[in-house]
């Protein structure tokens, strides 16, 4: 491979360090919403089933969890990749990357949330394409231009830098959670 | 004129007759009938012609009736899925099986008593419910099942569900990914975000074809416990004969348990039913409001929209039921066969309510078709004294000659090998506001017990805690004899309260 290509690549390229903030903080999301809206089981399932059965609960949420955090892990850097040329910036690359992160899940939630109810399926499929168009456009924009304020960059990557200890409590969980799945599957 | 589908329906049904008679006389080798339970979900039976509404809805459920044991009142033991399937699988009531929650599950110590299990591997085994709360208690012993069709099979989608993945651990699979991480659709938080939007895209998207011309109110929908799945009955009842016509060429004697979910809401007749029953003059009875149906309730106008819908919905899969049940009898399928047709709970349009499950157990709701056609049935036999759904496992077992648990609550059906007993208390129960690891404290029970018919509402701030009615003098419940009949109140209240201290007792220790 030239030279030439090699350090282009390695420009353009975020470094383990990068990846793992912002895979930290892709965990903290996923993860995060998965506990939050599972508060509002807990009433419905201390009724009905046992504390195994509940935990069990949390195993294949996790498990899909695990899942789902590297699927948007992928699904950024892929974005931030697309991004034009005089958008990006490596030093910028965490701050991005935040800022992706959470316009994709914050898309996400809003429209799982906004349209919620069955009278609101066909608004739903209608509006998917217009939520997205200006999820993208927006979160491309701002996430090129804050990226270049220091002072975002700083409260960003420190937010990502902090992040961290979710990967660290979330992903043991993570493994336990498909021990456990296997574990009820196989035996 | 004969339309296409019909056609080749026909053609289909031909064929397939043709190609079973070896088949049937394999099956015919055993001395074991074959079993087939057939159950239409939310079915009341009070919109039943052959349990004399008004409405013509029923022909072919009439004429199924002409060769079978009509049981003319038989209860469910509960008014919702859950609860009402439980206590039909388990022989149990619900204040001892405990599966009292939406999409509960049935209690540890009793989840062997199902007739998967009790009928054992002497028999092929199939279930195949439509609505996935029913297919999550089968799941409690999927083992036992030897053919275990997921809800979606014959539906409209082809993606099947996540736990299909888990079937050793269907159970809990299915509350985990079709209740809480994949379950947006019903204004619910979901578990998952990423993975339930793209399901969610994907499932809604997905039927958009050109059936939807016959449907033009949308297709029927499974709508629990996650996303509404779209499915025509007629597929559906050609995977049911598809299917008893694969277990026929087995050669086993086969136990089959269809749960469909027809006419649940959201009620959706096809485009040729749509106007049937209009302008035909009949008025549905108008009720006062309950005070547990929420303020004003709903409009009479839309109780009576809906009442229609309902009417035709049924009508229209009672020629399904029609159709299926001619393809079964020209193919010899129903020769060594018991086939039991039945619902889990019925259906409400009164009182300011709409639906099923929340705090009613009148009449409409609790009250369900039980038509059994024995093998070689020829004449018609009626059954007036009171059953429960309850009645239906150790019916099943007696049939099979297996040992019939001591813990069950049910009894063999009359004309079945039962004997009939006309004062027999009969209980249906709801409880979904309880914990189903304590005493019932917050429930409605019902009992009826010859013509009365008592109701408890139990930890609800109500004037009235308890409701009587003589059914025969007043089949639409309107006037309670609380006070005005006092002796028959105070025993029936008394056994009622009876039979729940009795049931809270394991709990109380």
């Amino acid at each position: 491979m030239p030279s030439w290509l090699t350090r282009w690549i390695s420009d353009k390229t975020p470094t383990k360090k990068d990846l793992l903030a912002v895979y930290s903080v892709s965990v903290f999301f996923v993860y995060s919403w998965t506990l939050f809206s599972s508060f509002y089981r807990m009433p419905s399932w201390l009724f009905a089933h046992t504390f195994p059965e509940i935990l069990s609960f949390y195993a294949y949420a996790f498990t899909v969890n695990f899942i789902e955090s590297i699927l948007l892990l992928i699904l950024v850097l892929a974005w931030d990749f697309s991004l034009l040329f005089f958008l990006r910036d490596k030093r910028g690359f965490q701050t991005r990357a935040v800022l992706l992160a959470a316009a994709v899940m914050i898309s996400v939630i809003e429209q799982l949330v906004s349209y919620g109810s069955y009278e609101t399926i066909d608004l739903f499929l209608k509006n998917r394409s217009v939520w997205w168009l200006v999820t993208v456009t927006a979160g491309s924009l701002v996430s090129a231009i804050v990226s270049r304020l220091g002072w975002v960059r700083g409260v960003l990557e420190g937010f990502a830098e902090r992040a961290s200890i979710f990967m660290y409590i979330y992903l043991p969980l993570a493994a336990l959670s498909v021990a456990v799945v296997l574990y009820r599957n196989i035996f | 004129m004969i339309s296409r589908r019909d056609f080749l329906k026909m053609a289909a049904a031909a064929a397939g007759a043709a190609a079973l008679p070896a088949a049937f006389a394999r099956g015919a080798e055993s001395d074991r009938p074959n079993i087939v339970i057939f159950l239409c979900d939310a079915f009341s039976a009070r919109h039943a012609s052959l349990y004399g509404y008004p409405r013509r809805t029923t022909p072919f459920l009439d004429q199924f009736a002409e060769k079978a044991t009509v049981y003319h009142n038989h209860y469910s033991g509960s008014n919702y899925t859950t609860t009402g399937t439980a206590s039909m699988l388990t022989g149990m009531l619900p204040w001892k099986h405990r599966a009292i929650n939406y999409g509960g599950l049935v209690a540890r110590e009793f989840a062997h008593d199902n007739p998967f299990t009790l009928l054992g591997s002497a028999y092929e085994r199939l279930a195949f419910a439509q609505n996935p709360w029913p297919e999550r208690l089968m799941g409690q012993y999927s083992g036992d099942v030897d053919r275990f069709l997921s809800y979606y099979s014959y539906s409209l989608l082809h993606a099947g569900p996540a736990q299909n993945l888990f079937q050793n651990d269907f159970a809990v699979a299915s509350v985990a990914l079709d209740d809480f991480s994949m379950a947006a659709q019903h204004g619910a938080y979901p578990g998952s975000s990423i993975f339930d939007y793209l399901f969610k895209s994907a499932v809604l998207s997905a039927p958009d074809d050109r059936r939807a011309i016959r449907y033009r109110a949308g297709f029927p929908e499974i709508m629990d416990p996650g996303y509404y799945v779209p499915y025509l009955n007629e597929e559906v009842y050609d995977g049911v004969f598809n299917e008893i016509t694969d277990l026929q060429a087995g050669g086993k004697p086969y136990f089959a348990y269809f749960h469909l979910y027809s006419p649940h809401f959201p009620y959706r007749p096809r485009n040729d039913y749509r106007q049937r029953f209009n302008g035909d003059g009949y008025v549905p009875v108008v009720k006062p409001v309950h005070p547990l149906a929420g303020g004003d309730g709903l409009s009479q106008d839309y109780l009576n929209g809906q009442h229609d819908l309902y009417d035709r919905q049924i009508s229209q899969i009672d020629d399904e039921f029609g159709f299926l049940l001619s393809r079964l009898e020209s193919s010899g399928a129903l020769d060594n066969t018991y086939f039991i047709f039945t619902s889990d709970h019925g259906e409400l349009f009164e009182r300011g309510f709409v639906g099923h499950g929340f705090q009613f157990l009148y009449e409409p709701v609790v009250k369900i078709p039980l038509i059994i056609r024995a093998p070689g049935q020829t004449r018609r036999v009626d059954v007036d004294a009171p059953t429960s759904n309850t009645d239906i496992l150790p019916t099943l077992l007696s049939i099979a000659n297996k040992e019939i648990p001591a813990e069950l609550d049910g009894l063999v059906l009359p004309e079945l090998g039962g004997t009939a007993d006309p004062d027999r208390a009969i209980f249906s129960m709801v409880a979904v506001d309880n914990s189903s690891f304590g005493p019932l404290y917050k429930a409605v029970v019902s009992m009826r017990k010859g013509i009365y018919k008592i109701i408890g509402y139990f930890g609800y701030d109500l004037e009235d805690e308890f409701e009587l009615f003589h059914l025969d003098d007043d089949p639409e419940e309107l006037n309670s004899l609380v006070k005005k009949s006092p002796d028959v109140f105070s025993l029936m209240k008394d056994e009622l309260l009876a039979g729940l201290n009795e049931s809270n007792k394991p709990f109380l220790r």
